[in-house]
């Protein structure tokens, strides 16, 4: 077995488990019923109604006839998929959080949005030939590009995070995780903190990383809070976070898992004062959830608040991904209607508006929805030569 | 229709796997058992879950009625790899018919399929890698390292001959390591 096996059997089976099984039971679809004889039906009845009218209208009276509503359309077959009213584009629910911004940057390379530093700035990669190239910041009000530093391809693994000034990543390097930063404003990216790289399968794990005041935090796929100062220093394991990971500043949960069985994010601790908040309780009629935030818990099909109260039914079906977002207060749905179109939309639990991402697929047109690109607290989509951004930051 | 089921239900039958004959488990019974499998093969070839999960209902709802009361998984299977192949054509002709009115280039990210962001850099420039490939090396890849598939497996879900299996396989993880180099 060679390294580019284990990498493409890695991808594989991480790609395919992102389609997770929502708990919907779903019957056989029903035979396909195609009439074989449409065609010369559809030109005899065209003829029919042709000669009927010009008999009606040339040869006979007119009378009476009562009054006769519309024939209702042929209705949808019943499914267990949720069938409702699509939510209206996400720009006009949230107009203040969308934006549009190029999606090449200086030199025709590509700019890969990652996160927004502030809510005129969104840092994200640069990509030449699909390598990276640096770390690039988008100012939406001067519509310009700054690059805050050069980087070689293999220096970011995952996200990247922004917050008090800098921008942070990992990378892995000699089977240790190394966290690196940089100024906002620009500069050379100095190493923040070196740790044991976690491992499985000899394949390398990454870290959630987020930075909070003048510290980087971070957790590794073991468990475990971790934290060192964004000017460079020792890392430091948070006291009673061992297994927990990082949900939302300050607050840290486990297990991480989207297996319904073990009850995922059950157990939910302040990280600053080791204080453990009450566990997940489940509203009447429901056995277990997809994944639960710092407040808001999900079953895929119905959300909650951690306390099992506010039950309420989504509009929209779980769109198969790890989709909690923004420390649980947001839901990646997906919603269908009536009249086959479908749309990939964005739900807020803590209001209950949601708006619809992207082009709306019909099923005639069967127009594929663009790649939704889902970060912790952004979304973003390609739109014709530009991309749309959503800053989950800025809905309030 | 029915000797090409019978073909590939022998196929299976040596190899071990479950194989459900025409007193086994009815149809209802194999979309319950294995449509979320279905599902993410057809994923990981057209890319994005609705269009695997229409993939998966519509041979599902063209099974209905067959001689055999539930075909093998082996048969569903090719079922779904034809299907996919049937969306990314359309999609194609799509693509060229868009760039052929907007004079843009287009077919490239926008249209490929809604798909999971949260993979990782390295997984998701191997999928990405992956994408570029030829339609059949691109088959062969996730039939052999997503299903585990043995070359004489892949060689009656696709049509093929075993030898051939193992050259194109071979031949496109040659690509993907050019492509993708010795990053980690």
């Amino acid at each position: 077995m060679t390294g580019i096996e284990d990498r493409l059997r890695d991808a594989l089976t991480a790609r395919a488990a992102g389609v997770v099984d929502d708990g919907v039971p779903r019957a056989l679809p029903a035979p396909r019923r195609r009439p074989p004889w449409r065609a010369p039906v559809a030109v005899t009845a065209a003829i029919v109604v042709v000669v009927a009218a010009t008999v009606v209208g040339t040869r006979l009276v007119p009378r009476a006839e009562p009054a006769v509503g519309p024939t209702p359309s042929a209705t949808v077959m019943p499914t267990e998929r949720y069938v409702g009213p699509l939510a209206p584009p996400i720009d006009q629910v949230w107009p203040d959080a969308v934006h549009e911004i190029p999606a090449t940057g200086p030199g025709g390379r590509v700019f890969t949005p990652e996160a927004f530093a502030t809510g005129r700035v969104v840092v994200g990669r640069g990509l030449t030939r699909n390598r990276l190239d640096g770390i690039w910041s988008y100012d939406l009000v001067r519509r310009s590009f700054t690059r805050i530093t050069p980087l070689k391809d293999t220096a970011v693994a995952g996200s990247v995070a922004v917050g008090g000034g800098y921008v942070a990543w990992h990378a892995y390097r000699d089977r240790k995780t190394e966290i690196w930063a940089v100024p906002l404003k620009g500069g050379t990216p100095h190493l923040v903190a070196t740790t044991p790289a976690v491992l499985r399968d000899d394949l390398y794990e990454g870290v959630d990383l987020a930075i909070v005041d003048d510290m980087a935090v971070w957790t590794p796929a073991d468990g475990g809070v971790h934290r060192a100062p964004l000017t460079g220093g020792d890392a430091e394991l948070m006291p009673g976070t061992e297994g927990y990971h990082l949900l939302a500043w300050p607050y840290a949960a486990r297990p991480k898992t989207r297996h319904q069985s073990v009850r995922p994010n059950e157990r939910l601790i302040d990280v600053r004062t080791g204080e453990r908040l009450p566990d997940v309780v489940l509203p009447p009629g429901r056995t277990s959830w997809i994944g639960c935030g710092v407040t808001w818990c999900s079953d895929g099909t119905a959300s909650w608040r951690r306390d099992g109260t506010r039950l309420r039914r989504l509009p929209g079906l779980d769109g198969g991904l790890p989709v909690l977002l923004s420390g649980g207060r947001f839901l990646l749905l997906r919603q269908s209607d009536r009249e086959g179109r479908q749309a990939s939309a964005v739900h807020d639990l803590a209001t209950g508006r949601t708006g619809v991402l992207g082009p709306i697929r019909t099923a005639a047109g069967r127009k594929p929805s663009p790649t939704l690109h889902v970060k912790e607290r952004m979304i973003w989509y390609k739109r014709g030569d530009e991309q749309v951004v959503v800053n989950l930051n800025g809905i309030r | 229709m029915k000797q090409r089921i019978r073909a590939v239900a022998r196929t299976w039958d040596m190899n071990g796997e479950t194989l459900p004959r025409a007193s086994g488990p009815p149809l209802a019974a194999l979309y319950r058992e294995h449509r979320l499998g279905l599902v993410r093969l057809a994923v990981l070839l057209v890319g994005d879950p609705e269009s695997a999960e229409d993939i998966v209902q519509d041979v599902f709802s063209r099974l209905h009625g067959k001689s055999v009361e539930a075909p093998p998984l082996a048969y569903v299977r090719t079922c779904v790899l034809n299907a996919s192949r049937s969306v990314l054509r359309r999609r194609g002709v799509a693509a060229r018919w868009a760039a052929l009115v907007s004079g843009s280039s287009g077919g490239e990210a926008e249209d490929s399929a809604e798909t999971v962001a949260l993979l990782g850099e390295s997984r998701q420039e191997m999928l990405t890698a992956l994408a570029r490939l030829p339609r059949r090396q691109r088959e062969m890849l996730v039939l052999r390292y997503y299903l585990d598939l043995s070359d004489t497996d892949i060689a009656a879900v696709t049509g093929v001959r075993p030898s051939t299996v193992r050259s194109t396989v071979a031949r496109a993880l040659d690509r993907l390591q050019s492509e993708l180099g010795g990053t980690a």
